[in-house]
């Protein structure tokens, strides 16, 4: 069975890898492909020149500070001119640029005058970056603090070979504008992350598609294991139970599956088949050795039964040729001739028994009614018997004659069993393909120990009778293919369960139609 | 049928080994960067001067100046004859350039911070100018011969970008497998990002390279002051 296993292990596998190869190249190509639609030459290109286009702008901006301080030295305006500056007259413009504030510093760096521009804080001006202009070349200066947005631009007035003082104009960007400039920036250098990681993240994304892969084959694994081993399971079970069929245990029974496939529709059938091959067994050997009983009972019944006559007639010619007048001898005679007259019939009752028992005709099958039968014979113990019917009639074929005797032996022992008059109950019913009978009373019960015993032709618990009335029973019973059981409690009472199987006449339309 | 089923298993074998073999490549494209260290005495103390060439091309290069940090990690060990080392230091550096201001600032490998003008500047100051102390010069035998060997890692992708990268592959949602009717029937969601950060997990080993370089054999009495 380890055969049919690995078979069906290997074919899901199989089912399972022979997708995975071709799926796993072109996997791989395919993210290799929508990879280098991302990260070309064309997209480094575009993105490289859009930062390039922000940086630009951001030191055309930045220069645009100094130019406006360039702008404003050169006019020499007065101090009216001055208080009405504003973001616009300074040229600069007002989409990129917040200007906080414009001071004129003197050439110690102390602020003369100062005009603000937007209400918002203005950071301290830090006077040694005016050390930037030690040199006399050096005319202007552009302190960038871009992490707090903070931009100074420094102006040098120069007039006349003298430092006169400075300009200081301090600003921010508008933070949208260095947003966008970031995320140009953040751009880039993701394309250069994904550039330098070109070669291993399309692996990478091969190597999760293989795992992925490997934990399906895993499952796949798994699952074939366990289908395998339900299947085979079974069919290892059928296979053993089919050996101790083969070795004549009868009684081996394989084990439910609890399922309804075909498996358990398998199983189910084998071990119904057992139990019918157990049942006919037994029933034939019951049968056969019925056979022999009634081999034995013919047989006796003749041996015993034509000496008897000569007996009796031997035996009263005695008595009556005796002439004497001797009353003693004569009463003797006459006490004899009783006793062995008794007994003469008591053998010939006996052979009477034996003879019907060995004489039991063939079945004679005859579609009747069940019911009609039962309240028939329940006439006979009409003060007893308690009927309890199907409504419907009970029509199958079966022996009449002979299901008669059955009903009568059961009922006679029932009414036996009870002298307390406690009543008989009848019952019959009819299941799906069987008819079942009962009769049960309330009488002294049968030991367990006879309960086993009770079938067997010549026992019997009661003083009269040669104990053949259930062996006949049972021969009637199992000649019909039935089954009869027994459910005993000493003290309580019995039940008889007869089972037969409805037969129907093929020919009567009536019957086989229903 | 299951020597068929080998054949089969063999193939897919050799199939996944060749495209994994097909796929592999250098992932750098650097020209031949070189690693050199020279030791010299200055104020009585065994110092180090360590010289790297070709360093700032390819990859490296276009990772500075995109603004990606690079971080340097040096390992310097001072051996004596008996290639017993009497004396190791680690020196983590970082390489950064503020690509708006157009200014590259070197950290962690001199006792100052650098800012420097150009990349010109950056590969003359890796070249010529740096240096690092090692030991006393009280701490070595006159008689002894030493070397130094030096290993050198270069890391490109650092973790945080790494993790930018994990977080922008996760984010994004070009890659991300909807499967509407089994989120509603199982709650199940295909998320293949998540299987390959499994693979690109920040625990993954970053882009770096490595340099070596050992110098010449020497004495005390040997070295310059």
């Amino acid at each position: 069975m380890k055969k049919i296993r690995t078979k069906v292990i290997v074919i899901i596998l199989a089912a399972v890898l022979l997708p995975i190869v071709p799926l796993s190249i072109l996997v791989f190509n395919l993210v290799n492909q929508s990879y280098h639609v991302g990260v070309n030459p064309q997209v480094a290109q575009a993105l490289e020149n859009g930062l390039a286009f922000s940086k630009t702008i951001y030191d055309f901006q930045r220069n645009e500070l100094v130019e406006a301080l360039e702008r404003l030295d050169k006019m020499n305006s007065d101090q009216s001119q001055l208080n009405g500056i504003s973001t616009k007259t300074l040229g600069l413009d007002s989409t990129f640029w917040i200007v906080k504030a414009l001071s004129y510093l003197d050439n110690k760096g102390t602020v003369i005058w100062q005009k603000r521009l937007n209400d918002v804080s203005i950071p301290d001006f830090d006077n040694r970056f005016l050390r930037q202009f030690q040199s006399p070349a050096q005319r202007s200066l552009i302190v960038s603090n871009r992490k707090e947005n903070q931009f100074t631009a420094i102006f040098k007035n120069f007039q006349n070979g003298t430092n006169e003082g400075y300009w200081v104009l301090q600003a921010r960007f508008h933070p949208e504008f260095l947003k966008q400039a970031d995320h140009a920036l953040a751009a880039f250098q993701m394309y250069q992350t994904l550039d330098l990681t070109r070669h291993d993240l399309p692996k990478n994304f091969l190597y999760a598609f293989i795992a992925f892969g490997l934990i399906i084959l895993s499952l796949a694994v798994i699952l074939g294991i366990w289908i395998s081993a339900r299947i085979t399971s079974p069919i290892t079970s059928l296979v053993e139970g089919t050996k101790e069929i083969g070795n004549g245990n009868l009684n081996y029974q394989i084990p439910s599956t609890k399922s309804d496939d075909e498996i358990g529709q398998l199983v189910e059938a084998f071990n119904q088949m057992a139990k019918q091959l157990k049942e006919s067994q037994e029933r034939m050997i019951y049968l056969e050795k019925m056979s022999a009983w009634k081999q034995m009972a013919r047989k006796l019944a003749h041996e015993i039964k034509n000496p008897l006559s000569p007996i009796q007639l031997t035996v009263q010619q005695m008595v009556d040729k005796y002439e004497d007048d001797d009353e003693q001898y004569q009463k003797l005679l006459n006490e004899c001739h009783a006793i062995i007259n008794e007994e003469i019939s008591s053998l010939r009752k006996l052979v009477q028994e034996f003879s019907e028992f060995g004489r039991l005709p063939e079945l004679s099958l005859q579609q009747s009614d069940l019911n009609e039968l039962i309240r028939e014979v329940s006439v006979m113990y009409s003060d007893r018997v308690q009927l309890q019917l199907d409504e419907s009639s009970i029509q199958f074929l079966y022996d009449e004659d002979r299901i008669r005797r059955v009903l009568i032996n059961l009922i006679q022992n029932a009414v036996q069993a009870d002298p307390g008059g406690n009543p008989v109950k009848v019952k019959a019913e009819k299941l799906d393909n069987k008819v079942r009978i009962s009769v049960s009373d309330q009488g002294c019960g049968i030991p367990e120990e006879n309960l086993s015993k009770i079938f067997e032709p010549h026992f019997s618990s009661k003083k009269e009778g040669m104990g053949l009335g259930l062996a006949i029973t049972r021969l009637i019973i199992e000649e019909h293919e039935g089954t009869i059981q027994v459910r005993s409690k000493v003290n309580e009472g019995s039940e008889f369960v007869i089972e037969l199987p409805i037969k129907q006449n093929l020919s009567d339309p009536e019957t086989s139609s229903g | 049928m299951i020597i068929d089923t080998k054949l089969k298993f063999s193939n897919l074998l050799l199939i996944l080994i060749g495209i994994y073999f097909l796929n592999l490549s250098p992932t750098f494209a650097q020209s031949n960067p070189t690693l050199s260290v020279h030791p010299f005495l200055k104020n009585d103390s065994l110092k180090l001067g360590i010289s790297y060439r070709n360093l700032f091309t390819g990859n490296i290069e276009k990772t500075l100046l995109a603004g990606l940090p690079i971080l340097i990690e040096l390992n310097l060990k001072v051996v004596d004859s008996g290639n017993k080392t009497i004396q190791s230091k680690k020196i983590n550096g970082k390489i950064s350039y503020d690509v708006w201001e157009e200014l590259f600032n070197i950290q962690g490998l001199q006792s100052t911070e650098n800012f420097l003008q150009t990349l010109d500047d950056v590969r003359n100051y890796f070249s010529e100018q740096l240096q690092t102390g090692l030991l006393p010069k009280k701490y070595l035998m006159s008689a002894e011969e030493y070397h130094i060997d030096l290993e050198s890692r270069v890391t490109l992708l650092t973790r945080r970008q790494s993790r930018q990268l994990k977080d922008w592959i996760q984010t994004g949602e070009q890659t991300e497998e909807d499967l509407p009717s089994n989120e509603r029937d199982t709650g199940f969601r295909l998320n293949l990002n998540n299987l390959v950060q499994f693979f690109i997990g920040e625990k993954n080993k970053p882009e770096e390279f490595f340099l070596e370089a050992s110098s010449v054999k020497f004495r005390l009495t040997n070295l310059t002051n």
